[in-house]
Parts: structure tokens; sequence; C-alpha cells
């Protein structure tokens, strides 16, 4: 951020430049960090009037009176440094100072503040710390870095999707919890495309759209955690908003500057699950092929007949896993060229990622150009344009209950089935698998089948700015964020669930148009009092259409084109359009630069809600008090001290066509089958909606209260943040379920009320710091209590994904937001489990196994820096809440756990006889039969505790300051997910199944967490 | 300076302009909420197929699976478990969510839209809304015992629906029948091929209703006889016409127009779950009868054997790796058999029709030939069966087609051949008549029974989702407490 008002600096700096004196001092200042130079840097005289700017080459020279004994050199951003003068040049190195006081940092709409004004939580992220560990995925390189933040993975797939909430999530019970993304003051989609079951079980690893950005375009990422600060955007900020900047070209005056970097890694499954491998395929202990289950004979070397080989074997344990998964790369490629000239500055970038999976065929692919460049026409007249190009593509993996989930039948696979040896086609073209149903040999999923990806995004803006007057200037921005996405999904003929093959070719298309006109007035009432306002208006357009073309059957085997497709699914098409239209105004008042007084109000109309309540006002009003200096605290002691409160109402429309009943197409089914389709034959059909659509509905409010404090001791050496926010939602526009017998399912209805209490804090300090040697310690930490106060009536639990039978996640009344609902042990009054004649445990449906929501997260990282070595690690946890180990419990099932190979052993189930009522004393085997009928969710159900080695980071900056050509030239090494641990067993406990929704807790054959090693490469010329 | 200042300034008050432009229009551009992608409107005639192939998916999947299941026609399958909580009579609540759904939003709510439709011309569909109506709330009210009824289907209004008495339900279901009877006289345009099943002919769906009157009757003879043969009594008064054909839906190869329960096979990854049951199977050999080669298919290599076991054996060690003989593509229960694809659903079968005639006049409440009608009923089975010529020997020959003197022999001898005529077609009307008159008596609680010894389901569970969402939910119902019209 400094550098980027660095030029503004500059020039109001250059009118005070002192005259004619006895003696001059010149030097350089440079950076401690990467020895570049930094220019504006204000030189003062200790004790004298006068003083000097450094130039874009770090160079001054000020001429100072011949009692001086000192300069002072000081810089936002940087340790101010005080130098005796002891000779004609004094040469700097200034010290960044990561806790800046007086740093400036964007806000809502691009309004630059000083963070010390901010009576609401900010967090800002550097660019380099999200880049350097090498994710596709920039959302995946934020977990532990901001309090409050909390990033769930869906897994380890390359383009995989991640969940991003800000302060727990919690806002609106089943409508969108996701911050809004903002690129250089654009709002961009982050949607999750084609992950058609983004609530439910199954669906395929696309990404959430913010993932396209380059993470190495990135300069900062702001993140503004809650209302008071988001109330500028509206509904769209409701649930925070993560504002990306990218680079400018304004640090690099003079010649163009070239940055080139790239890193290598590979990436290997972590967090498998432990496999018995003492028992083989088949049933009540007799060797079976095609049977999904490992409850066959003890493997003994013995002989059996393998129909997959076609004769007699040996039984032996193979290693399917290893045999499959294979190591994982990963290379990206950034060059950027910038450059700064008096009246113009522009950043070229282009990029390139390519990943492959651990999963052989599959991979994720990226390719970005960004142009930023901004033109000084007048003095008063700016513009300024940004268009970023994306291109991402990939054949990405099924996920959940999807027969074509490679982990599925992986997993499940027994140690008996020689995967390689018996391969998975036969000459005729019929598969080979070891089990039937739908689930494929995942060598069959790889080969013949794909889910392929393609996206092309144009996200750009334009902007003029205009500034009449030294107090007054107006901004007019048109942002445009344009994507299509090109999908096609292919399963070959004899695929277990499609076995006359499948082809479904997909279009996405979404179109986000944004205009924003700012008016900002900055005007000094007095000595005392400064006034800045800003009034403004917007527009926002978001339009989608999404196409689908299905063929159920295929001609040939092995042509995914629709030109081989024998029998088509009719086609699908949904269009959808919402707009908003917004004026606000946000003012400014400061007393002495220690009092401050924001207060902010918006209005906004939208076209998802009716008529009448289609417009609602959003009030907010924060303050800061920046005590240190008024209370005359020792600086030394307390280098800066800052309270602050913050206040804000905000409001989330609708969905669009929530409020007018209409008739759908008609398509039902029952039992697993998506059952009849019409047109049926030639006759159409239609039907009542599934929901009853509400034309009185009205917008979810919710108030949300802050305050917080910001303490610097011993000279910056140590930083506290705190933050404590109370938020209290109201009217959530609910599709409820209703009895179905009333002849709908659901019902939109404004219902249900929650609250949200949580405590943020960041901490940071630098136990040692000299020219060569310095440690820091940033450390975060996050504690959320939510509640789901009201429901609907008669409704106690709304579901917000899961599997349709057990379990699935709902938001339970009386508890914290999101609970695990699925099967659990019948117990008696005095909680004992009871037990039937076959001393097997009885089980209950239904009951509440536990809530999701974490008790709290944290994350802590220490960096270090000796000389050009800079080392730094990041351990982050999340502690209490519980998960659904749907992997487990299926693989006992299964019989491949290791667990299940105790299986001959006798075994008692501690339970008391439903019947007599005494100690159940029946005498039972865990064989197969007891994992068929003793199983529920319950035994299943861990609490979700984990810490990660995140990231670690190795680095070497070459000091190349003499040299020609090169600037700087830095190599490193990172690691990614390095170890995790955990005593939920054999899964990442953060994997996530039911996709980027709100129904978290719970994983089954979730894509395994990948640990990466890499090596980095940055030069600059 | 000076003009570049002009233009400046120009270009300032133009960004101005496009501000305030949106702000003009706004109206225009906030009134795009009306759902492009979707009709606010649909014709009785558009709604029509919907209710009939709701009913194809209900009685024809997951009806027709639970139902052949208790009534043994067929059994789980070993090495594999999909339907083994049936066998055990272990079943949830959840179990019966979806149909629970197509029960009253897929059927009926569209059933009442046609019925509460303005669209002119309309009473010939009306009718058969109303007739279909009728069905789905005797399917319905059969399952479940008490079930929504006066408060249903008023979504806008009621969201949690209070539940009428059985015999509510059923004064209903009379009431219904009556008013689609009525309309089917008025004129009016003829659904044409939108009805899937009759193509608006008028009088078959006339005799579809009398049948289905007969068959509600015949269902109260136990808990309100008099009710029942005054019922009848009436029909025979007013020379009402009967079924003489299936009512039924055709599918086709087209994926989502096939055969329901094909379709859910193939969902489930192609498994042959379904297996012959040994209680069904053995009492067609004791009687030679070949209709079992027609639903069921036949042993691998062979072509007169049927491989089948008991009820509810599936995970016994014995029968691990027993090849057990699948429903028949006749059915729709051979996965591996693309015919299967292209078998009917029945509502009301034409041998149900006689059987249900040849009751009537058993019980003396009707006037005709019992053992014509009885033969008649044997006939049209056969005839569905594709084996009509080998109707005459059986009915001769076949211990079970002797039809005896006695009232209560009759009735055995009626809802037995009834039992065989419905293999693996109308599963869910055999368990019911079996609940009706404890007929077959050779259907004996099932190996795999987790209930206390000698008790079978008497009724499907409320749906979970009722108990979820509708605050008027009157409590879990065991499986074995007998719904009201069962009282043997």
């Amino acid at each position: 951020m400094k550098k980027l008002i660095l030029s503004l600096f500059v020039m109001m700096c250059m009118a005070t430049l002192a005259i004619a004196q006895n003696r001059t001092v010149s030097g350089t200042v440079t950076s401690q960090g990467d020895n570049m130079p930094i220019p504006g840097v204000s030189v003062k005289i200790v004790g004298a009037a006068g003083g000097a700017i450094t130039g874009s080459n770090g160079k001054y020279s000020v001429s100072v009176p011949s009692g001086a004994t000192a300069l002072q050199f000081s810089f936002i951003g940087y340790t101010t440094q005080n130098r005796t003068i002891t000779g004609d040049v004094i040469n700097v190195a200034l010290a960044d100072d990561s806790q800046g006081l007086n740093e400036v940092v964007v806000t809502a709409l691009g309004i630059k503040r000083e963070k010390k004004a901010l009576g609401f939580s900010v967090t800002e992220v550097k660019g380099e710390t999200l880049a350097n560990v090498g994710n596709q995925n920039v959302l995946n390189s934020m977990n532990g870095k901001v309090a409050g933040v909390q990033v769930i993975s869906s897994g380890g797939s390359p383009g995989q999707a991640a969940r991003i909430v800000i302060r727990g999530g919690n806002k609106s019970i089943t409508g969108n919890n996701e911050p809004l993304f903002v690129v250089d003051g654009v709002p961009i989609s982050n949607a999750n495309d084609g992950n058609s079951a983004a609530t439910e079980v199954e669906g395929v690893s696309t990404p959430n759209r913010s993932a396209d950005i380059n993470p190495d375009d990135i300069e900062t990422m702001t993140v503004l955690k809650g209302s008071a600060a988001a109330v500028l955007y509206g509904n769209r900020g409701s649930n925070g908003v993560v504002l990306i900047t990218t680079k400018s070209g304004k640090a690099s005056k003079g010649k163009p500057v070239i940055t080139f970097n790239s890193n290598f890694g590979i990436d290997n499954a972590i967090a498998l699950p432990e496999f018995q491998n003492e028992f083989a395929q088949g049933l009540n202990g007799v060797y079976q092929e095609g049977v999904s289950r490992a409850f066959g004979p003890r493997i003994a070397g013995q002989e059996v007949y393998s129909n997959a080989a076609g004769k007699n074997v040996s039984l032996q344990a193979f290693d399917p896993r290893a045999d499959f998964l294979r190591t994982g790369t990963l290379i990206n490629t950034n060059i950027s060229v910038s450059q700064a000239t008096e009246n113009s500055d522009y950043y070229l970038s282009a990029g390139q990622s390519k990943q492959e999976s651990i999963v052989p065929n599959q991979g994720f692919n990226k390719a970005n150009v960004r142009l930023n460049m901004n033109n000084k026409l007048s003095e008063k007249f700016t513009v300024g344009f940004n268009v970023g190009y994306n291109r991402s593509w990939g054949d990405v993996a099924s996920l959940g209950q999807s027969g074509s989930n490679p982990f599925f039948a992986l997993f499940g696979m027994p140690v008996s089935w020689n995967l390689n040896g018996y391969g998975y086609e036969r000459p005729n073209g019929s598969q080979i698998n070891f089990r039937g149903g739908s689930f494929d040999n995942p060598l069959w999923t790889v080969n013949k089948n794909f889910n392929n990806t393609q996206t092309d995004r144009i996200t750009g803006a334009a902007t003029a700015a205009y500034k009449a007057t030294d107090w007054l200037d107006f901004t007019y921005r048109l942002g445009n964020d344009y994507y299509t996405d090109r999908s096609k999904s292919f399963s070959d003929i004899n695929t277990g669930s499609s076995p006359n093959g499948r082809l479904s070719n997909t279009n996405t298309y979404r179109q986000e148009l944004t205009s924003t006109f700012l008016i900002n007035i900055n005007k000094k009432i007095s000595e005392d009092f400064n006034f800045s306002a800003t009034l403004g208006q917007d527009y926002n357009q978001r339009k989608s259409q999404v196409t689908q073309q299905l063929g159920t059957a295929l001609s040939l085997p092995g042509y995914a084109t629709m030109n081989n497709v024998s029998a088509f699914s009719p086609d699908y098409e949904f269009n959808s359009l919402r707009r908003t239209i917004g004026a606000f105004a946000d003012l400014k008042l400061d007393y002495k630069n220690f009092l401050f007084l924001n207060i902010t109000g918006r209005n906004e109309w939208s076209s998802t809600l009716p008529t009448n309540s289609r417009t609602y006002f959003y009030p907010g009003v924060n303050t800061a008090f920046v005590f240190n200096e008024v209370l005359g605290i020792n600086p030394d002691i307390l280098s800066f001290g800052k309270i602050r409160a913050g206040y804000a109402q905000t409001t989330r429309d609708a969905d669009p066509y929530q409020i007018y009943n209409t008739y759908a197409k008609s398509s039902f089914g029952d039992g697993f089958t998506d059952g009849v389709e019409f047109p049926f034959g030639p006759t159409p059909g239609f039907t009542v909606s599934d929901v009853i659509r509400n034309a009185n509905l009205k917008p979810e409010k919710t108030k949300e209260f802050e305050i917080g404090t910001e303490l610097r001791f011993l000279k910056n050496r140590i930083g506290l943040d705190v933050t404590y926010f109370a938020n209290k939602n109201t009217d959530g526009i609910i599709a409820v379920d209703i009895s179905p017998a009333a002849g709908a399912t659901n019902a939109v209805l404004n219902a249900g009320q929650t609250r949200s209490r949580g405590i943020e804090v960041a901490f940071s300090a630098s136990p040692f710091r000299s020219n060569d040697f310095s440690w820091d310690i940033n450390i975060t930490y996050s504690r959320i209590r939510s509640k789901v106060l009201e429901t609907y009536p008669g409704v106690d639990q709304l579901y917000l994904g899961g599997f349709s039978g057990n379990p699935a996640i709902y938001a339970v009344k009386g508890e914290r937001y999101g609970s695990i609902i699925g099967t659990g042990y019948a117990r008696n009054e005095q909680g004992e489990i009871i037990t039937d004649a076959d001393g097997l445990p009885t089980f209950a449906d239904g009951l509440n196994l536990g809530h999701t929501e974490a008790d709290w997260t944290g994350g802590i990282r220490n960096s270090f820096k000796y000389k050009g070595i800079g080392f730094d690690f990041l351990i982050d946890t999340r502690q209490g809440g519980y998960m659904y180990n749907g992997t487990e419990e299926s693989l006992d099932f299964y019989g491949v756990t290791k667990a299940t190979a105790d299986r001959e052993r006798d075994f008692v189930f501690p339970g008391v006889n439903e019947n007599t009522g005494l100690a159940n004393d029946v005498v039972i085997k865990k064989d197969g039969d007891y994992y068929s009928f003793a199983q529920g969710n319950e035994e299943y159900v861990y609490k979700n505790n984990w810490v990660k080695l995140r990231e670690a980071n190795l680095n070497y900056t070459f000091n190349l300051n003499k040299a020609k050509g090169i600037k700087s030239l830095t190599v490193g090494a990172y690691g990614r997910n390095l170890f995790i641990w955990t005593n939920v067993p054999h899964v990442d406990p953060e994997s996530s199944s039911f996709g980027t929704g709100n129904g978290q807790g719970a994983t089954r054959f979730a894509f395994p967490t990948t640990r990466s090693f890499g090596l980095n490469l940055k030069a600059v010329f | 300076m000076k003009i570049k200042n002009i233009i400046n300034t120009r270009n300032a008050f133009l960004m101005l302009l496009v501000g305030t432009l949106s702000l003009t229009g706004c109206k225009k551009l906030l009134d795009v909420n009306e759902n492009p992608n979707f009709p606010d409107n649909a014709t009785p005639n558009l709604l029509l197929p919907t209710v009939e192939a709701s009913l194809g998916q209900l009685v024809g999947n997951s009806f027709q699976i639970y139902g052949n299941i208790w009534a043994q026609y067929w059994t789980q399958r070993p090495s594999a478990s999909q339907y083994r909580t049936f066998d055990q009579y272990n079943v949830q609540g959840t179990t019966f969510d979806r149909s629970w759904v197509i029960i009253y939003r897929n059927a009926l709510q569209n059933a009442q839209t046609i019925i509460t439709s303005t669209t002119a011309n309309s009473d010939k569909t009306k009718a058969i809304a109303y007739l279909l109506k009728a069905y789905t709330y005797q399917v319905a009210t059969d399952a479940f015992g008490d079930i929504p009824l006066t408060d249903a289907l008023q979504a806008e209004s009621i969201r949690s629906p209070r539940y009428d008495k059985q015999s509510v339900v059923y004064d209903s279901i009379f009431n219904y029948i009556d008013k689609g009877l009525a309309l089917a006289k008025n004129d009016g345009l003829s659904p044409g091929e939108q009805d899937m099943i009759f193509q608006g002919d008028m009088s078959k769906w006339t005799a579809f209703g009398n049948t289905l009157k007969l068959k509600a009757y015949l269902r109260l003879a136990k808990i309100d006889a008099a009710k029942a043969s005054a019922g009848i009594a009436a029909l025979q008064a007013a020379n009402a016409t009967y079924l003489a054909e299936d009512a039924e839906i055709q599918y086709t190869t087209t994926g989502g127009n096939q055969n329901p329960l094909y379709n859910e096979m193939i969902a489930l990854g192609s498994t042959q779950n379904l297996g012959a049951s040994g209680t069904a199977v053995e009492e067609f050999k004791k009687n030679s009868d070949l209709r079992a080669f027609q639903f069921y298919s036949l042993t691998a290599g062979v072509t007169d054997s049927i491989a089948y076991i008991a009820q509810g054996t599936s995970n016994l060690s014995a029968n691990a790796k027993k090849i057990v003989s699948t429903p028949s593509p006749l059915v729709g229960g051979d996965v591996l058999n693309p015919l299967s694809a292209v078998a009917t659903v029945k509502l009301i079968s034409a041998s149900e029709s006689a059987f249900l005639q040849a009751e009537a006049v058993a019980r003396g409440w009707a006037s005709g030939n019992v053992k014509s009608l009885f033969e008649s009923g044997i006939l049209a089975s056969f005839t569905a069966a594709n084996i009509a010529g080998q109707a005459a020997n059986y009915i001769t020959t076949a211990p079970d087609a002797i039809l005896p003197a006695d009232l209560e022999g009759k009735i055995r001898a009626i809802i037995v051949q009834k039992y065989y005529a419905m293999c693996g077609t109308q599963g869910f009307e055999a368990w019911t008549e079996f609940r009706r008159t404890g007929y077959p008596t050779f259907i004996k609680p099932s190996a795999a029974s987790v209930l206390p010894a000698g008790l079978m389901p008497l009724r499907f569970l409320y749906p979970n989702s009722e108990a979820t969402s509708n605050s008027n939910y009157p409590g879990t119902v065991p499986l074995t407490q007998a719904v009201w019209w069962d009282v043997n």
C-alpha cells in the first residue's frame, strides 16, 4: 500500500522543500527488506526547519544549518530512523514496519483511508504471502492469515473449490454466506458452477470462480470483515468483502521493471485411510469377486478362482492405492513488466499454471494476462484502464457419491484385488471391476471417462477521474466481469452408472456489470476539524445462462461427441437476471487526527423483491479514538492505542424469481431414480412447482455491532488487535420444508433468526529486530458462537446440505448453526444402548449428533530473516465442533479399514436387551453382518480438531545492488500441508463433501488433501 | 488549457448523466423478476400426463417393489442388499419420503389444479382428474391409514395439514368418483393423446371409475358390510360397466420414459437386487402354473425352472453364491434385458376387475355368475402374461383354480387367484388384499424379520418429512398396527 500512495506523497511534499543553508548532506534511502530504493521518504532536520524528499531513485540531498546534528528519515510503512550527521553522505536502510501506524488501506468502494481512522476491523494481506506456496486457488492461501476468516477446502483435486466465510458465515440461514469479491473496484463472480450438487453429495471438482485470479497479480488483499466496513456495498457486502487490488506500475518509476518468477512443486496424497491387508474380497469368509465387500477368507496364499483373471490365482495382499495414485506436479510461471512515467503507468503480466493431479489423467491449468494502466491526461483528468483475461481448463474429478468418483471404488477396493494386473477392460469392451453397481474401477474412470471444463473470462474496468478543485473530485468506473464455461462430461459405454454411456455438454455464461459514480469531498473546516465525504450512485446487473445438452445413450464406445449419441434427454436452459441500484453517502469527520467519526448511509433498490419492498436503507456509523498521544502515554511503552466501535444494518435481497409461482416441465422420481421426464415421447407435461413462491417477500436483515482496540507496545515491537462483534439476523429468506401433503415441498418465507457473537484477535511481536536479523510472530485467533434462535413454527430444523437420507446438516432451533442430524444408537432412559435379540445395537433416526461450528480457529506464523535468508512457517488449527466421517463408515461396511480386520474375536456389544432390560450377553463377532446392521452415523462423528503445518518457506535473496542487468534474485523452497495432527482417522477432517454451500462438516470419499513441496525463483530486472 | 477544461467539465457532466439516467429508469430496470424459464400458466391437458405418470411412478416403482416383497413374490437377492430392510421389516420413515411427495405434490396437487382450472371445455379432463384423485387417495390411505385430505393441497394457506380418519378418506374417495363419473358425461374437449392411459376414451374412464368404486367398497367389506353392499347394489342398479382391459401406462426405451422399476435398476448401477421368492414360486409350481415363467426369468440355461430362495434368506451363507432368478422383462424387472424398459404399469388390470366382480357376486351383493367371472379373471391374467392358450388347461387342472362352494372358500379362491395374477405387476394391491382378507395363507413372516414372532407389516410408516415439517403430524404409528378397514 505504501508504494501506491508514493507518487501522491511526492507531489504534496515537493512544495515544502527547504532552500539555501550552510551544508549539504546527501545519500540514498533503501528498504532493508529488498534493498530497493524508496522514493518519497521524508528527510527532516531534527531541531530545525526544513528537509527533503527522496527522488525516484531513493536519493536525497538536503541543506542543513551548521548547528543541526541529526536527520530524521520517515516514510509510511517503515520505522522512522534518526541518524546523527557524521559526514556529507548518509545512506539509510529503513526497516519495514509491518505494524505501520499511518498505513493506508483500501476500504469499501476503493476509498483509501488511514487505517487509524477506521472504526471497524480491516485486515490486509500482502500479495506475496498469497503467491509463495504455489496454490492455484488463492483462497487456499488465506488460511490462518486473517483472524475471523475461515477457508474450507473441499479437497485436494487441482482446481477444486474452497469455501470462504468471514465471521462464521451464518448470517443467512440458507442463502449465500460467502463474502463479495471485488477486484480493482469491480465485483466479480465467485460462483461454483458445474458442481451441480453444491449442497448435495455428488458433483464435480470445478473451481469457485475467484480462483481465476492469478495470485501473482495481487498487490494486496483487504478483508472487510463486518457489516460496518462493508455497508457501502449494500446487500452484497453483508457477508464481508474481499477487496483485491492488483499490481500497478506506480512504484516502477523510470525504467521498466521486469519481474519473472516461477515455481515448481510436487503433490502427494496425505491422510489416506488405513487399510486392513489380512482379508480378501468376499462374504462370510468365502472368496467372491463382484461383491463390494472384503469379508472373504484370510489371505494366506491359497488358490482361488478369479473371474477377473480367468484362472486360479493365489490370494495375496496388493496395495491398490499405491498402484493407482501418482505424484502430482505444479508449474507456475509468471512474467510482468511495469513502469511509471511522468503521466502514466502500466503493469502488464502474463502467467501460466499447470497442475497435474495425483489421479492419473486429471489436472487443471490456468493462463492469465493482465494489463493495468493509468494515464494522466491533464492536471485534473485521469483515466485508468485495467483488464484481466483468464483461461482455465482441466480434466477434473467427480466427487462424493458419483459413480465416477475414483476414490469411492479405490478406497473400497479389497487388497486382494490386483488393480494393475487385472486391468479395467475386457476385449469385448466391458468393464473389469472388483464390484458391481455404479462405482467404477478407478482405472476405468480415469481412462474412459472425463469431466472437462474450460472457462474464458474477462474482467476489467475503465475509470475516469476528474479533480475539479483541491477539495472536490469525481470518479466514474464501469466494470464488467464476463465468463463462459464450457464443460463436457463423458461416461463411456459400460460405465456402471450409465451402461449405455452418457455425454453432456454444459455451457454456463455469467456477466456482471457494475457502474459506480463517486463524488469525493475533502475539506478542512478549521485547524482542528477535517471533513470528507463520498457521495455516489451505483448500478449492478448480474446475468447468467446455463444450457445443457444431455445424451443418455451412445452409439459407439469412445467417441465423446453429440454426433455419437443415440438417445437424448430433453435440453435444459436456465436464464437469470437481477439488478440493483444504489445511492449512498459516506461522511467522515476527524478532530485533530485522533478522534474520527464515520457515518454511512445507502439506499438500495433490488429487482428480486416485490415492488413494495424492493427498496431499503442501510445505516452505518463507526468511530475511532486514538488515545495514546492525547492521554500523553509514554510512546516507548504504548506507541499506539486506539479504541473503535461500529454499528451497521445490512440487508440481503432474494435470489431471482422467488415472487411469482410458475409451472415447470415435469420430471420426478422416487426410490433411487430420476424417474419420469417430460416430454414423454411426443407428449408434453407440466407440473405445479415444488416451491410456493412469496409475493410478500421482504429482504433478510442483519444488525451488527463491533467494538475493538488496536494497541502497539514497545516501539511497535508488540501489536494487538482485538475485535468483539455481535450480530442478529432476522427475516431469513428460506424455502421452508412444508408438509408435501400441502401440495408443495417448500414455501419461500421470511423466517428464522440467528445470532452470532465472536472475538477476533491478531497479535504480532518482533522478539528480535536488528539490521541483520529479525524474528516476527503473527498470531490470529477467532472464536465464534452462533445460535439459531428461530426456524419456522412446526419446523425445528432447516436443511443446509447433505445426504437425502442420513446424515444431513441442518440449522436446528436452539443450537449453534450447523448440526449433524443422522442415525444414532437407541438408548433407554439411563442412556444405555438398547440391543436386540441378536445382540446388535438398535438405532434411532433423526438424532442431533453434534454441531459443526468450531469452538475456535487460529494460526501462528513465525518469520525469520537473516541477511538475505528468509524463513517462515505457518501453523493453523481448528478446535471444537464435530464432523461426520462418512468415508470411514462406508469403508467399515466394505470391510477394508484396519479396524475391520478384528473380525474373528468374540465380542459382546455393551448394551441392554430391548425385551429383558438385562445387560446384553449375546456373543457376536464383528463380521460382515455386524457391519451391515450395527452401523449408525453416531459412531463416525468426531470432534473436528486438527493442527496443520500449513506452510513453510525458505528463501534467499541475492544482494545484487551493484549488478547492472538484474536488480534482485530470490530463490526459495516451500512446503504446504506438511503435517496434520488429528484424532480423526482415515481422512483430512477439513475436507468437505458437500461443496461450498452452507452444509459443512461431513466428508465422504472427498478428494484427499495433498502435501506439496516446491521450489521457486524470482528475478527482477 | 481553457478549452481542455471545458471538455473535461463536459465529460464530468456526461458521467453524472449516465449515473442519474439509471435512477430515472429505475422501475423499468427493476421489473425483471418474472421467471423467463417457466410458464406462469398451464392448461389441464398439459397437467394430466403428469398426474398419470406420477401414478405410474408410484405403483410401478416404490410401491411395486415394497408390495412385491411384502406379498412375497420377490425377495432380496444374495450379493446385494438394497432392499434387505424390507425383507427384515426394518424400514425407516425416510424410506417413504419421496413416495409421499409423488402422491401429494405430483399426482394429487396437479389433479387438484386441473379440477379447479377455469379453462373452458375441460370437463373430460377434469373427470379423469377426479377419478385419478380418488385412485391416488385410495392407494395412499391403504398404505398409510389416516392421511391429510380436508386440509391437503392448499399450500398457500395451510402448510401443516391435519390428518383425516381413514373412514373420512374413503367417504371422499366415493365422492370424487361420483363427481368424476358425472363430469365424464359432459361435452368438452377430449384430452386425446394427453391422456396416457385411455387416450380420452370416456367410456373406458367410466368403466375405470365403476371398477375403482367396486374395489373401494369391497375394501370395506369387513369393516362396514352394510355400506359396501349398498354401494355395490347401487352400482348394479345403475348397470355399471367395468373394466375389461388393463388401465395401464405404456413406456418406451427412451431414458426418462422407461418403465419406472427398470429405470431405478439402471440408476442403481444395473445391480439385480430383486429375486424370486420361494413363497410365490413354490405355489406356482404346485399348480404347474406356466405364468411363473412369464413373471420370472428362467434359471440360466434351463427352460422350465426358476431359481429361488426362501423369503428373506439372501444373507444365509448357503445362498451366498446362488444365482437367483430375477423378475422378468414382462414386469420390468430384468435389468439386463432392455425389454424391461417397455413393461407397462397397471393401475387396475382386467383380471383384477373380473375378480372384484366375482367377489361382489360371491358375497351376494351383485348378481352374476361367480364361476364365469372367476375364470374370466384367470383367462385375463393368462392373456396379460401372453399365454392365453394355456388358461383352459390350467383352469381344469390346477388345484387353486377350483372354486369351492362355500362363501369363505370362494373368497379365498378368488383372492388367491388375484394374487397369482398380480405377481410382479400389482404387488402393492396384492399385499393390500392379503391384509384385508388374510389370503393367501401361505404368506408367512420373512426369515429375516426383526419383528416379534408371527408379526408382519400391516402398513407403511409415515414419512420422516411429515415428522419434521408438519406441526400436525399425529406421531409414528408402528408397522404392525392394522389400518382401519383391516379387521381380521
